[in-house]
């Protein structure tokens, strides 16, 4: 009889899960499937998401409408008490009241949506999905890939420059009123100093960071001293991201 | 094959992720490369999931049992199970997977309010039958798709707006119930003062809705700025930020007195509040997915993230942990569950649930999961050991492993509780053509059957150490491989010389918490609408303490044979609060001391608690009308010699599960590390399967189970591929 051997098993391939979200959303057709079957999700509603993989305009366009559609969803409730409301004279005056209060806390919160979608518009142009403005950034305390200028940042925390120039902007003397955080308490970044070199296509961007400077992404608009024209953006990281590592207990 | 013969494989459990390794090794795709044996103790398999035929045929199970829609994993099996199971509905009632689940649309929560009275509120999740769970996945109807998880967090919310807060004069009435809401349907007649209140209503509505806007209009903005890089958790943090304090500043003040908007301001908080901390914490580009939040608590790191104390505090959120009964030690003032395992787990529950979030099943769970398993699975050649109590895994001395080798499973040492009189038990019995399990063993079959159950043998106990004979299994004579799939709570008990030799077992067993739980079923002679709740068969949640979680059943009774038939039928479970100190093996009188307190809170709850949810089930001067329950002994209602007063309560069904393998597996927070996979190859010819292991959702539910089940028969067979177990590399 033939002696029988003790088995073994393979070793797996691995040992636990995937967990990267990177990986899913790298993989093209589960982002794209992901999309597709939101936007039969959204339809409904009116919300065309294909459409919001174009450029920022674009999105911060549809994102209006959004806002349009639910005030319109605030007054539409309203109309709905109309036909009861203004047949009852009884009631009559503190309903209005009632609808006129509520589409007037409504529209108080649209400086705040402006202001949200605005910020959100020109800070970093690597959003948009367009590859071309993406390589456009210069990136770290670097020299600009595609613009020829120099960078000399002066900051003590780790900071990461995003810019976004027109062509043919680089001699311009360009100015900026600050860079803005979304946080209301955080002081805005004034010393920014565009050099256009003499003799040379090419400028030097200064920045300095103060010593206190609190983390987060500032950005504003560069605009030419000349004519006031606006020339393209710039957005100023500063600090790590937040990560468990500092946030925890 | 080896030298052609079947690998042998001994599976030691018969629940949830046993049966489905065994499913997957016996599949005929292996062309009978394995021969499998289960050894079961007690003469039923299932597990947690277990349920018996009592008196009256009446289902009685370990506790209240709902399938979720997106137990992936867990349906597609069953309905593989099914389809090769081929009943003919003429002579099985229960002949498709369909038949034995149904959607189960209506879920209920409790919100506790001023003066110990209680706000229940039951929304309705209208069934989906386009996309129904066990389907196959595409890329085009991925549920796990994070870009659509953070897209539908917004969407989620609107929803919960329009659906449940926006009054709607075309929205069926049943659609939404409970609490003031179904008095909120349009209506012309109203009172004035009802319009007046209505609008303000409105103008509260107005506030929130806007919030939904901006929520609505950041998933969009999601979708602008593209894929999630690393990078963009810096640009969106601040927005978020913004936006969410905003909200509530604007919201908070508001919605103090309305319970309803109360409710929708909570979760649209809480949906914030995740929003948040998923780009705080890095959680779209960490390798280590939602784990790297494992060490928070859920609440804990919710309110890290913004959610306010009353979010934090709310059903929505006590629902979660009721639904995992998380709490440590069984103290519902201890809410412990792990940050990472609750937002995977909650995310998945809303956004990849396919047909409808909560499932329920037309039988018992041994009846339509088990009985189908095992007749499948004794099809296929797979071989059923009960009685078999597994009583030491041996390992081998140092001295006998060769030099390099890895260690391994030496012998696997059985106590014998009964033997059979014929070659083979069989288990099951039949209820109206539908195979079933019996809450009790078929004497009949076993030798000195009779005797045994004279003297009581509690084959199930773990204290009930009586044995007819023993058996010890050894390695290349007797098994090749071994899934090991019985409870976490028995591996200390059986795994002694793992435990001692191996420090990542001896953590695991030390750190990963269980709990004991408690359930009980009353059967009922009024239905539920005289006794007073007005509102369709719910599942419900953050109910009161001692029983949290309540659930209509009544669908059930006509799968049961009464004398006279009931009209309502209620499951209630909770975890069961701890002893101080763990029940010593030579306590016999444990699981009798614990089921008499499980019997001494239900009398209690229903005396105190219940009227909250069936008023009329209540006298005036308080107490429950006990006459209400149906006692399988009696022939009519209110027969001579009739139990009266809370004696009757004797005549249902209520059990502790103190079981060391009948205890829930938790998720406390740290504790996730702890856990080891069943691809793990430290012994090469064993691997583990429950839903105490390492299974990617690592909660503890029949998915985990049945995807830990998938990965042992992966271990073993490299099949299914890890790719093929669904929602496995969910991050």
């Amino acid at each position: 009889m033939s002696e029988r051997k003790r088995l073994h098993r393979n070793d797996p391939s691995r040992g636990g899960p995937l967990r990267n979200f990177s990986n899913l959303y790298s993989q093209p057709g589960v982002l794209n499937g992901g999309s597709k079957a939101k936007d039969s999700a959204t339809s409904q509603e009116g919300h065309d998401k294909t459409r919001a993989e174009g450029r920022p305009g674009e999105g911060v366009g549809l994102a209006y409408r959004v806002i349009e559609k639910y005030l319109a969803e605030g007054r539409l409730a309203a109309e709905r008490l109309n036909p009861l409301s203004y047949g009852n004279g009884a009631t009559a005056a503190p309903l209005q009241e009632l609808v006129e209060r509520m589409l007037r806390q409504q529209v108080e919160m649209l400086p705040l949506w402006l202001e949200l979608f605005g910020s959100l518009a020109r800070v970093d142009p690597a959003r948009t999905g367009d590859p071309a403005r993406a390589n456009s950034r210069p990136m770290n305390n670097g020299s600009s890939s595609k613009h020829n200028i120099s960078l000399e940042i002066a900051s003590r925390q780790p900071v990461e420059v995003f810019l976004d120039l027109q062509e043919h902007s680089e001699r311009l003397a360009l100015v900026t009123s600050g860079l803005h955080a979304l946080r209301p308490k955080a002081r805005a970044l004034t010393e920014i100093r565009f050099t256009p070199r003499k003799g040379e296509s090419r400028s030097k961007l200064s920045i300095k960071i103060p010593a206190r400077q609190p983390s987060g992404t500032y950005s504003g608009v560069l605009v030419d001293r000349a004519n006031g024209d606006v020339r393209g953006t710039l957005s100023i990281r500063i600090g790590r991201s937040v990560s468990p590592r500092t946030t925890a207990r | 094959m080896r030298e052609g013969k079947p690998i042998r494989v001994a599976i030691i459990g018969g629940g949830c992720s046993s049966i489905a390794a065994a499913f997957e090794l016996s599949r005929p795709e292996h062309k009978g490369k394995y021969e499998i044996t289960i050894y079961q103790v007690g003469w039923r398999l299932g597990g947690k999931g277990a349920s018996g035929r009592g008196p009256a045929d009446r289902i009685e199970e370990h506790g209240f049992h709902v399938w979720m829609g997106m137990y992936e994993n867990a349906f597609r099996l069953m309905r593989e199970c099914y389809r090769e199971l081929n009943r003919d509905r003429a002579t099985c009632r229960i002949a498709d997977w369909r038949d034995a689940f149904f959607p189960a649309p209506f879920i209920g929560l409790a919100q506790a309010a001023a003066k110990g009275r209680v706000h229940n509120f039951v929304s309705y999740f209208p069934p989906d039958e386009d996309s129904l769970p066990g389907d196959p996945i595409t890329v085009n109807n991925n549920p796990f798709s994070v870009a659509a998880y953070l897209v539908r967090i917004a969407s989620l919310l609107r929803t919960i707006l329009l659906t449940t807060v926006a009054p709607s004069p075309e929205r069926p009435k049943d659609h939404i119930s409970g609490g003031r809401l179904s008095g909120r349907s349009a209506n012309l007649d109203e009172s004035r003062e009802r319009l007046a209140e209505r609008v303000a209503g409105l103008l509260k509505l107005g506030l929130v809705a806007s919030t939904a806007g901006i929520i609505e209009a950041l998933g969009i903005l999601e979708m602008v700025f593209g894929s999630p890089s690393r990078s963009l958790d810096n640009l969106t943090l601040p927005l978020l930020e913004k936006i969410a304090s905003g909200a509530r500043r604007l919201l908070e003040g508001v919605i103090d007195d309305d319970p309803q908007l109360s409710l929708a301001w909570q979760a649209i908080d809480l949906g914030i509040a995740a929003m948040l901390g998923m780009v705080r914490f890095g959680l779209l580009s960490d390798p280590r997915g939602f784990d790297v939040i494992n060490d928070y608590d859920f609440r804990e790191w919710i309110k890290l993230n913004g959610a306010s104390q009353r979010s934090i505090d709310s059903p929505l959120v006590r629902a979660c942990y009721d639904l995992v009964f998380a709490y440590e030690n069984g103290d519902h003032r201890r809410p412990r569950h792990g940050a990472g395992v609750g937002l995977r787990g909650s995310l998945r529950l809303i956004f990849s649930s396919r047909g409808a979030i909560f499932w329920k099943m037309r039988a018992g769970m041994g009846d339509v999961v088990f009985a189908p398993f095992y007749e499948v699975l004794k099809r296929r050649g797979v071989s059923f050991q009960f009685f078999h109590r597994l009583e030491r895994v041996r390992l081998p001395t140092r001295a006998e492993l060769a030099p390099g080798e890895r260690p391994y499973i030496q012998a696997l040492e059985f106590d014998i509780q009964a033997l059979n009189i014929r070659n083979e038990y069989q288990p099951l019995v039949e209820v109206d053509g539908l195979p079933c399990w019996p809450s009790k063993p078929d004497f009949s079959q076993l030798v000195h059957g009779a005797r045994m159950e004279r003297e009581g043998r509690d084959f199930e106990s773990y204290w009930d150490r009586r044995k007819v004979a023993t058996k010890t299994l050894q390695v290349v004579k007797d098994f090749d491989f071994v899934v090991l799939g019985i409870g976490l709570g028995a591996i200390p008990n059986t795994c002694r010389e793992l435990i001692q030799s191996d420090r990542r077992w001896r953590d695991m067993v030390a750190h990963i918490g269980t709990v004991e739980t408690q359930a009980v079923q009353i059967w009922m002679r009024d239905d539920m609408e005289t006794l007073g709740w007005k509102n369709p068969p719910v599942s419900l949640s953050a109910f009161v303490h001692p029983f949290e979680t309540w659930a209509d059943m009544g669908h059930l009774i006509d799968e049961e044979r009464w004398p006279t038939k009931p009209q309502a039928l209620a499951y209630f479970c909770s975890p069961l609060p701890q002893p101080r100190k763990r029940p010593d093996i030579s306590d016999a009188y444990y699981p009798a001391r614990r089921r008499s307190e499980v019997r001494r809170n239900a009398i209690h709850f229903l005396n105190n608690h219940v009227a909250r949810l069936w008023p009329t089930a209540s006298r005036r001067k308080g107490g429950f009308k006990w006459e209400v329950l149906v006692d399988h002994r009696e022939r009519s209602p209110g027969q001579k010699g009739a139990a009266k007063g809370d004696a009757r309560f004797d005549s249902q069904y209520w059990r502790a599960n103190v079981n060391p393998t009948d205890r829930y597996v938790l998720s406390l927070p740290g504790t996730q590390k702890y856990r080891i996979s069943p691809l793990d190859n430290t012994y090469d010819n064993l691997t583990i399967a429950g839903d105490w292991t390492a299974s990617g959702l690592d909660t503890g539910c029949v998915e985990a189970a049945i995807i830990s089940g998938r990965l042992a028969a992966h271990a073993i067979s490299s099949l299914p591929a890890l790719e093929d177990i669904v929602g496995y590399d969910h991050p």
